[in-house]
């Protein structure tokens, strides 16, 4: 008790200098404190054992990687200066940067990357996210404990400047996953003094990005970010301080914006429809597609595939996203969200211009028509099926709104089952549901982020759609094809025509987030994978 | 008395290890995994991962360990907030909270005595009945609708008090306010009736004939009589007090316990989920064992059987 006691008074005290320090240093400098809000509370500065996004934007703003994507969404070369790659694509040798250094002053080399991965991929640490690493040498044997020998990991120190990194099989996918906090470099001295406590706390963590974490208590609702002097880009960090509030009510930071204490804040779509039309109004893309999946295994119609067509043309996905999920969504013509990733044959959004004309459009009458054959092929005279979905209030509408869609379908009968976000993905995986909403993120900036989950052994394809021609598009983009972007890109737009033309599964709408962000704000950097901000060229004069 | 007292703590001590072994048992029926990062684990990998947590042994092998820990005052570390301890994350958390609890009580409670007081003396007139309607409002407007008003009018348009945040006093008056209504609403209302009853009795009439002033028979003999049973009300208000808070902290973004008891049961965070549930149950049977004992010692009838 007298401990807790303790704790209490330290936090007041920290808490009461933390106020007092606010309203001394506003117009000392010339790029003001940029005011940010987040919507769920920081859970960890620990980039092996980080699990959301929050954590991931963090660790972004105080870390660094190989790679960084840069104001335009390229990944270019960050924390390495160059890189020579084998001509089998399976080597990769990176030259760093010369003089880096962490936060603390300490060198910064190739052997803390080194022990960074390894550590990630150690079974011992428990990571959520070391799935990334597969691909890269024994990456799955060191997690699935088969290998015991942490070096045996594709990464080795040729000297303190020099990275090799090595592949199982080549990864298009890498520029874009080094740049994710899980590869960022860890300092194995601090790493090992902090113990069990490294990353759980503003002083347990060390810098190798343009800011460093302060005034983090690990369960703290707020935390701030301050320039890191020892950063190698340190010339382009304009500014000074960020201020991070955890705002869970949207009302809550519609309010603090209003009155000048906030720089940005998420909108409901109520809010949405009053703030539309001003200056300060953004959506912003997050690469995630919301999908419906059929359940083949337990609703025998939905191995039809007209009746699959007719449950996609029967959905008005404009309305839908308009009038329902008014500033989040738009309507989803792919599996794959768009703003993730341009195809290099066309130079356009690979959503784009993979999409086929007329589907995953809306067209009842050809809904009814396709339905109508459809049941007869299969046999069935009826179509009574549970949709389930999320408990949330928005999931709800949604479900309510996808609802009201089929009811005009002649013989098909929709209820709808709602439950916690857990439970949700837990009936999922065991396939015990008829059809159900889900969302997926993308990983990386890749279409097989998305396209390689409904292949036919994915344990993600919870539809249990099979497609041979589709399986083996894929195989050839991830092995013969795999150096050759072009002819890759080729397989990719091919797979994810089949996918939308046979209905294997029914996308319903690309998620983004509707916010308010003062217009004082510039080059502010928002990414569709990994980290969702980065302040690292942003400034609020 | 301190043969009770004891005799209280020793039930405390078993109704927590009921609570503890009821609360383990049904978390574990929650379908799911603690693992924040699930959805996009396949089957194999979370259970790779569940296993370093000891999460693959038989239920009952939990439960003992967890028991033993829990004895040893080791409450395991969140999964949500990766290596952090349960006993720290309560520990940072519970301050405001307690703090917005013991201020919402106490407004509530003194306000409201004061306005019953001045109902009850004031019976039947106009005074009496808005007083009333206050009341009746208190009760049944759930306190984050009061929240929100609260916020966008004294807040954001009159610019009086901050909005949200928790960086000083300032911050925790309208809180205190949203959360304070209720029991204000309650002991009001208890206050009144019990006052009305009270200045109907024979010995406020002998002290009227005694002929002492109408405000000395007021505050020295009515409101006195009244407060005591009060007492027994102030247990309830703290449960209400707790399961409130739990929004309101929301909406002034106050970093207490009580959002965060509730996103440990969404984000299947076990010990967490057992921490606070510890703490809450805790905090829960020592308020009341307080008032038992404050009632036994300032109503001379009340004597606790040793």
């Amino acid at each position: 008790m007298k401990k807790l006691t303790k704790n209490i008074a330290l936090l007041s005290a920290g808490l009461a200098t933390a106020g007092a320090l606010g309203t001394v240093s506003a117009d000392a400098a010339k790029y003001k404190t940029i005011r940010w809000s987040q919507s769920d509370i920081l859970s960890s500065m620990d980039p092996s054992k980080t699990t959301t996004n929050i954590d991931f934007t963090a660790i972004t703003a105080t870390g660094d990687g190989l790679y960084r994507a840069n104001q335009k969404g390229d990944f270019v070369l960050s924390a390495a200066d160059s890189v020579e790659e084998s001509e089998d694509g399976l080597t990769n040798t990176f030259k760093l940067k010369p003089d880096l250094k962490w936060s603390n002053g300490d060198p910064l080399t190739a052997h803390d990357f080194v022990y960074g991965w390894q550590r990630t991929n150690d079974p011992k640490t428990a990571s959520q996210y070391a799935y990334l690493y597969s691909g890269i040498n024994n990456a799955d044997a060191i997690q699935k404990g088969d290998e015991k020998d942490l070096s045996k990991l594709g990464v080795k120190a040729l000297d303190d400047q020099t990275l090799q990194v090595e592949l199982e099989k080549p990864m298009p996918q890498l520029k874009s996953i080094l740049a994710n906090a899980p590869f960022f470099p860890q300092n194995e001295k601090f790493v090992k003094h902090a113990g069990k406590k490294y990353g759980t706390a503003a002083k347990y963590t060390l810098s190798s990005g343009p800011y460093k974490m302060k005034k983090w208590s690990g369960s703290s609702d707020t935390y701030t970010l301050v320039k890191n002097k020892n950063y190698y880009d340190a010339d382009v960090v304009k500014t000074p301080k960020i201020k991070m509030a955890t705002v869970k009510e949207q009302n809550t930071g519609y309010n603090l914006y209003k009155s000048n204490k906030l720089d940005y804040t998420t909108l409901s779509p109520e809010q949405v429809k009053k703030a539309k039309n001003t200056k300060a109004y953004r959506t912003i893309p997050e690469a995630t597609t919301a999908y419906l999946q059929l359940n083949e295994k337990k609703v025998k119609a939905f191995k039809n595939t007209k009746v699959r067509q007719a449950f996609s043309y029967a959905i008005d996905r404009e309305t839908f996203a308009d009038k329902i999920l008014t500033g989040s969504a738009t309507p989803a013509k792919t599996f794959t969200a768009t703003k993730l990733v341009k195809d290099p044959n066309t130079g356009k959004d690979f959503a784009k211009s993979a999409a086929v004309k007329g589907v995953n459009t809306y067209n009842l009458k050809k809904a009814q028509k396709l339905l109508k054959q459809g049941m007869k092929e299969a046999g069935v005279k009826k179509i009574k099926v549970q949709m389930l979905t999320d408990d949330t209030s928005g999931a709800k509408r949604s479900a309510q709104f996808v609802q009201s869609q089929y009811e005009k379908l002649d013989g098909v009968k929709v209820t709808i089952k709602t439950v916690p976000f857990k439970q949700r993905i837990n009936l999922s995986e065991k396939r015990d549901f008829d059809m159900v909403v889900s969302l997926w993120g993308a990983d990386y900036a890749d279409p097989s982020t998305f396209l390689d989950l409904y292949k036919s052994d994915s344990s993600f394809n919870e539809g249990g759609w099979k497609n041979e021609e589709y399986d083996q598009l894929l195989d050839d983009a991830a092995n013969k094809n795999v150096n050759d972007p072009k002819a890759r890109f080729k397989d990719l737009t091919k797979a994810e025509q089949i996918l939308d033309k046979e209905a294997g599964l029914v996308p319903l709408y690309y998620r983004s987030q509707a916010a308010l962000q003062r217009t004082s704000i510039k080059h502010m950097v928002t990414n569709t994978s990994g980290a969702s901000f980065d302040w690292k060229w942003a400034y609020k004069k | 008395m301190f043969k009770y007292v004891m005799k209280r703590l020793g039930i405390i001590v078993f109704t927590l290890i009921l609570i503890i072994s009821a609360t383990f048992f049904l978390m574990k029926l929650m379908p799911g995994s603690p693992l924040a990062n699930a959805e996009r684990l396949s089957g194999d990998q979370q259970r790779l991962i569940e296993a370093q947590y000891g999460l693959d042994k038989p239920l009952l092998v939990q439960y003992w360990n967890y028991l033993v820990n829990a004895l040893h005052l080791d409450f395991g570390t969140s999964f949500q907030f990766q290596g952090q301890p349960v006993s720290t994350l309560i520990a940072q958390r519970i301050g405001p909270s307690a703090q917005l609890g013991i201020q919402a009580i106490v407004f509530g409670v003194i306000a409201g005595i004061g306005l019953g007081a001045a109902a009850a003396v004031r019976r039947n007139t106009k005074t009496d009945t808005a007083l009333s309607i206050l009341a009746v409002l208190g009760i049944s407007v759930p306190s984050f609708v009061v929240a929100a008003l609260l916020q966008y009018y004294i807040g954001l348009k009159l610019d009086w008090l901050p909005i949200a945040g928790w960086e000083g006093f300032a911050y925790t008056i309208l809180p205190t306010i949203a959360l304070g209504l209720q029991p204000l609403a309650i002991s009001a209302r208890f206050i009144r009736t019990e006052m009305v009853e009270v200045m109907g009795s024979d010995y406020i009439e002998l002290a009227r004939a005694k002929g002492l002033s109408r405000s000395e028979i007021v505050w020295k003999h009515a409101l006195r009589n009244s407060l005591i049973p009060l007492v027994t009300l102030i247990g309830p208000m703290a449960v209400n007090l707790m399961t409130g808070s739990i929004v309101i902290e929301q909406i002034f973004t106050i970093p207490g316990i009580g959002s965060q008891f509730v996103n440990s049961i969404l984000t299947n965070d076990y010990p967490v989920i057992m921490g606070t549930t510890i703490v809450y149950s805790m905090m829960l049977m020592v308020v009341l064992l307080i008032t038992d004992v404050v009632y036994g010692l300032i109503d001379p009838r009340i004597r606790l059987a040793d």
